[in-house]
C-alpha cells in the first residue's frame, strides 16, 4: 500500500506521517445514563465498513493536527467526500 | 450486519516475508520485543518473519514498500549475518484484531443458536484443535463450558480484558 | 575457450582480463562478464546440482529466472551468477553439492524419484510419530541452498534515496525508451528504470534489419543516445523493479558500478503515472530432461554469443516456437555454430524471409515438430525430435540444444499493482484487461513483435502518461493512435505446453525439482486449482519465484480442465519481483536514536548506555549490574541521575483546564499554587496510560510531566479526547527543550544549597512542593519535591542549553559529599522498594486504575467532564476476579525469581513484574500482578520460573511499600 493523506493545513503526505484515530462515531457520550452496554457501542464496536468510511487521522509527523478523510477500506486508498444518497 | 450484531473487531491487514531456503542455521523462534521483531527457520529452510499490521483496517491484503523495509532494518541489527541473504516473498492476510488481542467465543447471546469464534488475529492457527474441541461441546450441549468462559463477547461490557496470559510482551495492535 | 571479438554489439572488453577463481582453480574473465559468462568461457557447463535430485544444471535464460546459477560468492551464498558483474578476484564455489557440481555424490538421488512423489513429505516420515524429529533434522539439512555463518559479515556499502517524479518507466527497452522520450517532450520529469546494465532489451544484441539498413541493435543504442541527452529523463540502469504499490508507488534497487559510493541501493520512487514497458521471457519448452546443461533458451544463446563474444555451443538443435527462434539460428550460424535441424511447434507462420535465409544455408527446419527427450548423463550430447503428436522421432547428436516455447509476458508489475489480466486466445498471453488509474502498458508483453509496432506503442503509452500529469495531448494522442494501427499488431503466439512425453523427467520448475508427473499426481490426488498445485507441488515456491514455471502451470491446469479461457489465472504475483538483500532494503540503516544533553558527560563517568525506546540512557555505572554501591550511596547518601527524557508539556489557554479534566482523573481544578498534583490518564478502557505531574504556573497556564514511553502520544492524546470541543488552548512540547536532573538521598539538600542562594530548606520548599529559582543566580530551573525512589529528592527541570553547565556544577558541588552517578537499574531496585508504579511494568494493557492500586487518585465526582475512563473506572470500583498489584518477599532468602515468571496453582494466577533482590532491606522481594484471591496479605505465591523442571519457588504477599512506610524519608 502506498496510502497518501490531505491533511487540511499540510497537503498531501505519505500516510506513515500519520496515526490512524478510528471510524468516525461522533462526540463522547454524556456519563449521566450511559449504560454499560452503551459504552461499549461507543468505544469498541466498530461498523468494519468494506468500502468508504469517514475516519480521523492525526498528523503526527507534521502539524498535530485531527482531521477526518473519507478511505475506501477496499482499495486502501482515499476518496473524495461522497455524494449524499 | 444481517443480525444486527456488531463487532469490537478490526480487520488489519497483516504481513509476513521470507528469505530464500538456506541450510539450518536457526533452531529456534527469535523474538524481540525492542525490534519489534521475530524470525524462524522453515522447514524448508527460509527464514520467516514479519507479524506487521498497519493500524489502520481495510481488506486489500496487499503488503507496504514501508514494512518490507522497517524488517529489513531491524534484522540487520537482530541477526546481522541476514544481511547476506535475500528476501524472496512478501504477503498479507486479513487479521481480525480484538481490543485485548483475545479471541471472542460465544453463543446463544444475543441470538439463541448464533455462536461466534472470531478474533482470533494472527495467532489463531495454534489453538484450533481445542477450540474446536470446545466449540463443539458447546454447541452440542448449549451450555458454555468453563474453559471457555472468560472469552464471551459481554467481557468487554464487565472490563474482564483478556490478553496473552503466558506471554509477557506488552502487545497491542501497535506493534 | 575462444571468444568472438570485435563484434559491434558486445559489451565485454576482450582485451582486457579479470581473475577470478573457481572451485580452487584460478580462471580469467573479460570486464562486462557476469560471473556466468565467465564461468562459461572457463569451459564450466554444470554451475550447480538441484535440489532435490541433484540433477545437473547449467545455462538455460541468462537472466536470472531460476537458481541454476545461484553460487557462493566471496561467501556470500545464493549469489544469482547470471546477474551478477564479475569483479576481480572473486572467489566462487557451488552450493549443495558432495564433491563438486561437476562430480556430486549425491548424483544418485536422481534415480530415487519415485520414492518422492508430490507432496511425499506431508504423508510419509511422521508413521509413527516418533520418527518424525529424526526426519525433521533430516529434511532441514536436505533443504535449502547456500549456507550462512552465524558470524557472516556483509560486505559493501548499502544506500536509499525517495526520488519523485512525474511519470515512470519500467524498463529500458525500445517500447520503455520511446514512452520516456514522449513523456519528456512535454518537460515532464521521467524516471526510466532498467534492470539491464544498459538500455536496449530485445534490440540490444540484434542484427536484423530495423529500417533502411539499420540494425535494431543500432537503433536501440541511438534511442538509448537520444535519452542520455535528455535532461528530464533521469535513467537508473542495473536496477531491477521489486515491487508496484498501489498509488504508483515503485521501489526498486540498484546494484553500483565500480565508480558509485554504494555496492546495492534501494530507490523507492513516487510517480503520478507508470508506464510497464518490461517485455517478454522465453515460455520453457517442456520435454524429457529439459534442463539438462547445454540446454539453453534462444535469448541465452544469442546473447552468448552477440553479447559477450561466447559461442554457446559447437553443434545445435533448435526447438522454437516464435521468429525471434529463426532469427537466432540464421546469426548464430553465420557466427560459426553448426545447425544440423531447427524443429519448429508452428506448422505455418514463420516468416518467409527468415525461412529463405534458412533455406540457403541448407538448414533443414521441420513444421510441426518438437524436442522430446534430452540425452547426456551430465550434458547434453543427443537430442530426439519428435512431431507434435508423438507419432514419429527422430534423433541428433548436438550439445547444444535452444528449446523455447514461445513468449510469456513480465507481468509481474501489473499484478501486483492490481491490474486484471485475462488469457488472450490469440497470443496465448495474459493481457491487461483492466488497468489501475495512471497506469499502462506497451511492448512486447502485449504481444507486439514488429519493431516498430513496439516503438508506436510505447509511444502511446508516454502520451497517455503525460496526459496523466496534466499535459494537453489530444492531437498528438490521435496521431500516436493511428501510428499504431497502421502498423502489425500482437502475434499469434504459440500453444504448446508440453512436449508428447510421459513427463517423469519433464521439469516444470527446476527450482523445487517438480516434474509434470508430478503435477499429474496432484492433479490425479484432486487438486485441480493452479494455486493448490503449486503448494502441494512446491512448483514456483523456490528461489526463483515463479521464473519457470511461468504461466504454464496455468496454462497446464487450462489444459486439464479443457477451458483455457475461463479458468487459467497465473498464481498470486508478490513483491519482491526478484530477490532483494536485506542488506539493500536496510539501505543506510542509520542507527537512530535520541540523546540527552549531559550524554557525553554520562558515558564519560562511566554509563553503560542502553536504548530505552528512542533514547540512549544510562543503565548502569559500573560493571556490577546489582548496582548495589549505586543503590546504597542513594539511602544513604546522595546520588545525581539525568532524567532528561522525561515527558513536559505547557498547556495554556482559556479552556486549558477542560483539557486537562477531560484527560487526568483527578480533579484538576485542585491544583494549588506551589504543590504538584500527581494524576494519571487512562484510556476509555479505565486501564492506565500514563502518569505524573501538574503544576499551575498561572491562570490558565499549566506545566505537566509525563512518562518517557508516552511523551510523543501527549499532544496527540489531549486533541484526540478533544477533538469534538472546539476548546480554546495550545500545547507545546518542550521534552527537548528542558534536561531533568534528580538528586536524591538525606544529603541532597546540602548539595542543592552549595548551588543556589533561593531557600531550600524543609518549610520554605516541602514535600510535593513546585518552586522556581536560579542556579547560581543564572540558571533559571523549575524544581519539585517528588518521591520516585522514596528519599529526600529534588527534580530540577533545566533549560536544554543549560543543562550540561548546571550537571557539572552539581558534580563539582556534591565532590565533598560523595555525591555519585546511579543509573535506571539502581532507579528502578529503589522504587520498587517504595512499590512505585512503572507503566508497562507493573500493568498490561487489562490492568485498570484499581488493580495497582491508585484508584484514589480519580475523583468520582467530576462527570461534567467526562473524563477519559471514569465510565470504565466507576463500572470496575468493587469488581472481582480482577488481577491486583501485590508486593512479595521470597522464602528462599537468597535469591528473587526472574522477571515475567508466572504465579501457578491449577491454573495461571498471575506474574512477577519485577523482582531483586533489596540491599535495603537485605531480601529478595518483588511485585507481582496476581488474582484477587491470592491478593491478601500473608498469602503463599507458588512461582514457576522459565524452564524450571518442574522446581517451583515460593513467595508471600506482604504489606507495601517494602521500605519505610510512612514516608518520613521523603519528607527530610
Amino acid at each position: 500500500m502506498a496510502l497518501t493523506l490531505t491533511c487540511p493545513i499540510c497537503g498531501k503526505r505519505n500516510g506513515y506521517e500519520f496515526r490512524f484515530g478510528g471510524e468516525e462515531k461522533g462526540p463522547r457520550p454524556d456519563e449521566g445514563g450511559l449504560t454499560p452496554a452503551r459504552w461499549f457501542d461507543y468505544v469498541h464496536l466498530n461498523e468494519c465498513k468494506a468500502g468508504v468510511q469517514k475516519e480521523w487521522w492525526f498528523h503526527r509527523d507534521g502539524c498535530g493536527a485531527w482531521f477526518t478523510v473519507y478511505r475506501d477500506t477496499t482499495t486502501n486508498l482515499e476518496v473524495e467526500k461522497p455524494e449524499a444518497p | 450486519m444481517m443480525l444486527g450484531i456488531k463487532l469490537p473487531i478490526s480487520v488489519l491487514t497483516i504481513q509476513a516475508m521470507v528469505t530464500q531456503p538456506l541450510k539450518p542455521i536457526l533452531n529456534h523462534v527469535i523474538s524481540s520485543g525492542a525490534y519489534h521483531a521475530y524470525a524462524n527457520q522453515t522447514l524448508k529452510g527460509e527464514i520467516a518473519t514479519g507479524a506487521h499490521m498497519d493500524p489502520w483496517p481495510n481488506y486489500t491484503t496487499l503488503t507496504t514498500a514501508y514494512y518490507i523495509k522497517h524488517q529489513a532494518e531491524a534484522l540487520s541489527e537482530m541477526l546481522p549475518c541476514l544481511r547476506g541473504v535475500k528476501f524472496m516473498r512478501h504477503w498479507a492476510g486479513l487479521a481480525d484484531m480484538t481490543p485485548d488481542m483475545a479471541p471472542i467465543l460465544d453463543g446463544n447471546d444475543p441470538i439463541e443458536g448464533y455462536y461466534m469464534d472470531c478474533g482470533w488475529g494472527y495467532f489463531g492457527f495454534k489453538s484450533c484443535a481445542a477450540t474446536g474441541k470446545y466449540m463443539a461441546e458447546f454447541m452440542a450441549t448449549g451450555i458454555c463450558p468453563d474453559m471457555l468462559k472468560p472469552f464471551g463477547l459481554r467481557r468487554y461490557e464487565q472490563h474482564r480484558l483478556m490478553g496473552e496470559t503466558a506471554a509477557l510482551m506488552s502487545y497491542s495492535p501497535d506493534n | 575457450m575462444d571468444r568472438l571479438s570485435q563484434l559491434p554489439t558486445q559489451r565485454t572488453d576482450p582485451e582486457k582480463s579479470i581473475s577470478l577463481t573457481f572451485d580452487g582453480k584460478r580462471c580469467r574473465g573479460v570486464p562486462g562478464d557476469t560471473i556466468a559468462t565467465a564461468l562459461f568461457a572457463n569451459d564450466v557447463r554444470i554451475f550447480s546440482r538441484s535440489i532435490k535430485y541433484h540433477r545437473p544444471r547449467g545455462l538455460y535464460s541468462l537472466d536470472g529466472e531460476c537458481s541454476n546459477t545461484c553460487m557462493r560468492v566471496n561467501g556470500i551464498p545464493n549469489v544469482n551468477a547470471e546477474n551478477t558483474p564479475l569483479q576481480a578476484g572473486m572467489t566462487i564455489g557451488a552450493q549443495n553439492v558432495k564433491g563438486s557440481a561437476e562430480n556430486d555424490y549425491l548424483g544418485f538421488m536422481d534415480k530415487l524419484d519415485f520414492a518422492m512423489p508430490a507432496g511425499f513429505y506431508y504423508r510419509t516420515m511422521h508413521k509413527p510419530a516418533r520418527i518424525w524429529p529424526i526426519a525433521l533434522k533430516q529434511v532441514r539439512k536436505a533443504a535449502g541452498l547456500g549456507v550462512i555463518a552465524p558470524d557472516f559479515q556483509m560486505p559493501g556499502k548499502f544506500d536509499e534515496i525517495y526520488p519523485q517524479t512525474d511519470v515512470c518507466i519500467i524498463g529500458g527497452g525500445p517500447a520503455g525508451m520511446s514512452a520516456a522520450l514522449a513523456a519528456a517532450e512535454h518537460e515532464l520529469r521521467v524516471i526510466l528504470v532498467e534492470k539491464r546494465p544498459w538500455l536496449g532489451g530485445f534490440f540490444d544484441y540484434r542484427t536484423a534489419d530495423y529500417h533502411d539498413g539499420v540494425a535494431l541493435y543500432q537503433r536501440a543504442r541511438e534511442l538509448a543516445e537520444k535519452i542520455a541527452r535528455h535532461p528530464n529523463i533521469r535513467t537508473f540502469t542495473h536496477t531491477a523493479v521489486v515491487g508496484t504499490y498501489n498509488n504508483n508507488l515503485i521501489t526498486a534497487f540498484q546494484k553500483g558500478a565500480a565508480s558509485d559510493h554504494f555496492t546495492e541501493r534501494y530507490i523507492e520512487i513516487r510517480a503520478q503515472s507508470v508506464v510497464v514497458a518490461t517485455g517478454c521471457i522465453e515460455r520453457p519448452l517442456l520435454f524429457e530432461n529439459n534442463e539438462r546443461p547445454g540446454v539453453m533458451q534462444i535469448g541465452c544463446a544469442h546473447r552468448l554469443a552477440r553479447t559477450y563474444g561466447l559461442l554457446p555451443g559447437e553443434q545445435a538443435v533448435f526447438s522454437i516456437g516464435h521468429d525471434l527462434g529463426l532469427e537466432a539460428a540464421l546469426d548464430l550460424f553465420d557466427l560459426g555454430l553448426k545447425i544440423p535441424c531447427i524443429a519448429d511447434i508452428r506448422e505455418d507462420g514463420q516468416n518467409p524471409q527468415l525461412l529463405k535465409a534458412l533455406a540457403e544455408r541448407h538448414i533443414p527446419v521441420l513444421k510441426g515438430w518438437v524436442a522430446a527427450h534430452a540425452h547426456g548423463a551430465k550434458t547434453l550430447n543427443k537430442v530426439t525430435l519428435s512431431t507434435i503428436s508423438g507419432t514419429l522421432q527422430k534423433d541428433y547428436a548436438c550439445n547444444l540444444l535452444v528449446a523455447s516455447a514461445g513468449m510469456t509476458p513480465q507481468t509481474g508489475p501489473l499484478s501486483l499493482a492490481q491490474a486484471e489480466l485475462e488469457y488472450d486466445n490469440h497470443t496465448g498471453f495474459f493481457i491487461p484487461h483492466k488497468l489501475p488509474h495512471k497506469m499502462h502498458a506497451a511492448g512486447r508483453m502485449l504481444g507486439l513483435n514488429d519493431a516498430h509496432a513496439i516503438e508506436a506503442s510505447g509511444r502511446l503509452a508516454g502520451i497517455l502518461s503525460s496526459a496523466d500529469c496534466g499535459a494537453s495531448v489530444d492531437s498528438l494522442l490521435k496521431e500516436a493512435r493511428g501510428a499504431l494501427d497502421r502498423l502489425p499488431g500482437a502475434e499469434r503466439g504459440c500453444k504448446l505446453v508440453t512436449a508428447p512425453v510421459s513427463g517423469r523427467k519433464t521439469f516444470i520448475c527446476f527450482d523445487e525439482d517438480t516434474t509434470i508427473k508430478n503435477v499429474k499426481q496432484a492433479l490425479a490426488m484432486g487438486f485441480d486449482a493452479t494455486e493448490l498445485i503449486k503448494r502441494f507441488s512446491a512448483a514456483g515456491t523456490g528461489p526463483g519465484q515463479g521464473g519457470i514455471p511461468g504461466h504454464n502451470l496455468a496454462l497446464l491446469v487450462a489444459q486439464y480442465h479443457g477451458d483455457s479461457n475461463a479458468l487459467a489465472r497465473p498464481t498470486t504475483v508478490r513483491v519482491p519481483l526478484a530477490p532483494v538483500y536485506i542488506a539493500t532494503y536496510a539501505g543506510a540503516n542509520h542507527d537512530m536514536c535520541k540523546r540527552t544533553p549531559a550524554h557525553d558527560s554520562q558515558k564519560k563517568a562511566g554509563g553503560v548506555m542502553r536504548r530505552i525506546g528512542v533514547w540512549r540512557r544510562a543503565r548502569y555505572f559500573s560493571q556490577d549490574f546489582s548496582c548495589q554501591q549505586e543503590i546504597e550511596n542513594v539511602r544513604n547518601n546522595v546520588g545525581i541521575i539525568d532524567a532528561s527524557s522525561l515527558g513536559k508539556f505547557r498547556i495554556w489557554g482559556p479552556n486549558a483546564l477542560d483539557a486537562l479534566q477531560r484527560v487526568y482523573v483527578g480533579d484538576m481544578s485542585k491544583v494549588a499554587e506551589g504543590r504538584i498534583k500527581y494524576s494519571a490518564m487512562c484510556n476509555d478502557d479505565g486501564c492506565i496510560i500514563d502518569d505524573g505531574v501538574v503544576v499551575k504556573r498561572a491562570e490558565d497556564d499549566y506545566y505537566l510531566t509525563t512518562s518517557t514511553a508516552r511523551a510523543g502520544a501527549t499532544v496527540e492524546w489531549f486533541r484526540y479526547h478533544s477533538r469534538y470541543d472546539g476548546w480554546r488552548f495550545n500545547m507545546v512540547n518542550l521534552t527537548d527543550a528542558f534536561g531533568v536532573i534528580n538528586l536524591a538521598g538525606p544529603n541532597a539538600r546540602k548539595v542543592l544549597e552549595k548551588v543556589t542562594d533561593a531557600d531550600v530548606s524543609n518549610e520554605a520548599f516541602p514535600y510535593a512542593g513546585y518552586r522556581e529559582f536560579s542556579i547560581k543566580n543564572t540558571v533559571p530551573i523549575r524544581s519539585m519535591r517528588l518521591g520516585f525512589v522514596g528519599e529526600l529528592s529534588f527534580e530540577l527541570h533545566v533549560p536544554a542549553s543549560y543543562m550540561q553547565a548546571v550537571w557539572d556544577l552539581l558534580v563539582e558541588a556534591g565532590q565533598e559529599f560523595g555525591l555519585r552517578n546511579f543509573g535506571l537499574e539502581a532507579q528502578n531496585v529503589l522504587r520498587m522498594e517504595k512499590c512505585h508504579l512503572i507503566i508497562g511494568s507493573e500493568s498490561e494493557q487489562r490492568t485498570t486504575l484499581h488493580d495497582v492500586g491508585l484508584g484514589f487518585l480519580w475523583d468520582p465526582h467530576k462527570t461534567e467532564a467526562k473524563t477519559v475512563g471514569a465510565v470504565a473506572l466507576k463500572q470496575t470500583k468493587e469488581q472481582a476476579g480482577r488481577l491486583k498489584l501485590v508486593g512479595f518477599k521470597m522464602e528462599n532468602p537468597l535469591r528473587a525469581p526472574k522477571d515475567g515468571s508466572i504465579i501457578v496453582d491449577t491454573t495461571v494466577k498471575g506474574y512477577v513484574c519485577i523482582a531483586r533482590y533489596s540491599f535495603t532491606l537485605k531480601a529478595p522481594i518483588g511485585l507481582a500482578l496476581v488474582d484477587a484471591s491470592l491478593a491478601k496479605e500473608g498469602s503463599r505465591l507458588q512461582i514457576y520460573e522459565d524452564e524450571c523442571q518442574g522446581q517451583h519457588i515460593y513467595a508471600t504477599v506482604t504489606a507495601t511499600p517494602f521500605y519505610d512506610p510512612e514516608g518520613k524519608r521523603l519528607r527530610m
